[in-house]
């Protein structure tokens, strides 16, 4: 007697194939006990009998493999997808599991799933607040503004080419930073949300499924759409400064959080954010949920491709002096001031982070501040 | 419906005929036996589980003796509100720790069986299998068929690359 394992063919009453060591990546396999010719047992190498395994000695089902599961089971299964990478692989890997993947109602349990798992005890349902929190407690650490505040506001008509010394040390995020424009007449607590358009151009089919998913009330193209959300500290009157932090190299469907992601989790050894994690999730709901954003004067922003941006609010500075009600009208009466260290307190620091793809691109940003912690 | 029965233990009786006596509230883990118990009150005959071979009930009866005295979820819980992914019980992720075929039949029996953190666990445990994995190494895992074309496999990458790393 020796073991022999056999894929069996139910309809042809037979086995197929026979193998003497199990294949891990073959799931379609039983284990019987035959008897074989003292020859073979000698000589498995090089077999002379052909066996055949009968009904009387088969399973008495078919074996059961992932595709004998139900969609509704599938479903599950992908839904507890641990990252996007893993959702998204799955889509690829036959049309069963395309044809799940790509369903809304999968697409919306996955991300209410993913949230739940990253931000774990918050209110589901605040798109809004779970990215504020979420850009808070995940990026403040490596966006370090005891190094750079003064570098941010230096300039606000020019990119002050700085790169985080954080991450700096990883080749391939090099991150740059400058200041451009100011919000105005915010209350405090105020959320900002708003898409902007830019020119790019896509194909008829990407069109339609981005005007599917933002429902945008023009009859403008929706051509690569920004999504932006910021939510203010201050009160009423208070300016905030508005800065980029964008890649070194190329701007153009910049994968920013990715690269932070993957920088922070080799530099922190933080395993929970090492795929697209909850930024994707946030893409994702943000597409999904069609938030009630506001449009910021689309047409203005054609032609404009904001890169992720870093927002700055400074208190002291704008608040109800005569240079914040010049600023209130969008312009600046005058150069900010070069900050010093110890005004720090005064400077909340937020990010905006950027994702393009085929379909256009998504900005998602929110604010980062150590003061409401 | 019938008057609440009493009784101790419950037989149930695989598809390949084989009854195995269990105690009733191991058996009321699952909400289908639980139900059929509080319509039929006492039930002498064992109960038919026809999905389920000998060797899978046992497994699943097994985690059910193992998590008798776990609170009993909601009935109105959902999708979203289940645990992390990753979070797998040390005893439960040695239960999982079995041939594909088991699990996936440990799965459909839970399906039917209705026991869902059963089934949670299960599902979580393949979420598990396939983290970080490829398309093409998915299906090496569980022998599956590439069924598309080229073309189709060059337009899914496509649309999937906006989430590629660069």
């Amino acid at each position: 007697m020796f073991t022999v394992r056999a894929h069996y063919n139910e309809s042809a009453n037979k086995c197929t194939s026979f193998f003497r060591r199990p294949n891990p990546n073959r799931v379609a396999t039983r284990t019987w006990n035959i008897t074989t010719h003292s020859r073979m047992a000698r000589n498995p190498k090089k077999p002379k009998i052909q066996y055949l395994v009968t009904a009387k000695d088969a399973p008495p089902k078919l074996t059961v493999s992932i595709l004998s599961l139900p969609n509704e089971l599938l479903h599950q299964i992908a839904i507890h997808s641990p990252t996007l990478d893993t959702f998204l692989s799955l889509s690829a890997v036959n049309h069963r599991f395309n044809n799940l993947i790509r369903s809304l109602f999968t697409q919306e349990r996955f991300v209410s799933s993913l949230f739940k798992i990253q931000t774990a005890g918050l209110e589901i349902g605040k798109p809004a607040e779970l990215i504020f929190t979420f850009l808070r407690d995940a990026c403040s650490e490596l966006i370090d503004f005891t190094h750079d505040p003064t570098r941010a506001v230096e300039n606000h008509n020019h990119i002050v080419k700085e790169t985080y010394p954080e991450l700096a040390a990883d080749s391939d995020s090099n991150l740059l930073v400058g200041t451009v424009d100011f919000f105005t007449e915010t209350s405090r607590g105020d959320w900002h949300i708003a898409t902007f358009r830019s020119s790019s151009t896509l194909e008829n089919r990407q069109e339609k499924r981005l005007r599917a998913l933002f429902k945008p009330s023009s009859d403008e193209p929706a051509s690569a759409l920004y999504l932006s959300v910021v939510h203010f500290q201050y009160g009423r009157n208070v300016s905030s400064a508005e800065g980029y932090l964008y890649e070194k190299a190329d701007d153009e469907f910049a994968r920013c959080l990715g690269k932070y992601y993957r920088a922070r989790t080799r530099l922190r050894g933080t395993p929970e954010f090492d795929g697209l994690g909850v930024g994707d999730a946030m893409l994702m709901d943000a597409l999904l949920k069609c938030w009630p954003v506001t449009m910021l004067s689309p047409r203005s922003m054609c032609g404009y491709k904001p890169p992720p941006m870093l927002y700055l609010s400074q208190k002291n500075r704008w608040n109800g002096d005569a240079t914040n009600q010049n600023s209130s009208s969008g312009e600046l009466s005058e150069r900010p001031q070069r900050k010093n260290i110890e005004d720090l307190d005064d400077v909340t620091p937020s990010v905006v982070l950027r994702y393009g793809g085929p379909h256009g691109c998504v900005l998602v940003s929110g604010v980062s501040s150590k003061r409401l912690h | 419906m019938a008057t609440p029965s009493t009784q101790a233990t419950v037989k149930l009786q695989s598809n390949d005929n084989v009854v195995i006596e269990v105690e009733r509230a191991i058996a009321e883990r699952s909400v289908l036996i639980k139900n059929m118990l509080e319509d039929c009150g006492e039930v002498t005959d064992a109960i038919p589980i026809s999905n389920v071979n000998e060797s899978i009930l046992r497994k699943v009866i097994e985690w059910c003796e193992h998590h008798k005295n776990d609170p009993v979820a909601a009935e109105n819980e959902n999708d979203d509100s289940r645990k992390k992914t990753t979070d797998i019980d040390e005893w439960d992720q040695k239960f999982m720790n079995v041939d594909q075929e088991m699990l996936f039949e440990i799965i459909l029996a839970a399906n039917f069986l209705d026991i869902k953190p059963l089934l949670d666990t299960g599902c979580k445990t393949v979420a598990n299998m396939i983290k970080g994995k490829s398309p093409e190494e998915i299906r090496k895992l569980f022998n599956i068929q590439n069924d598309f074309t080229p073309e189709e496999e060059e337009q899914i990458r496509r649309e999937n690359e906006w989430a590629e790393d660069r």
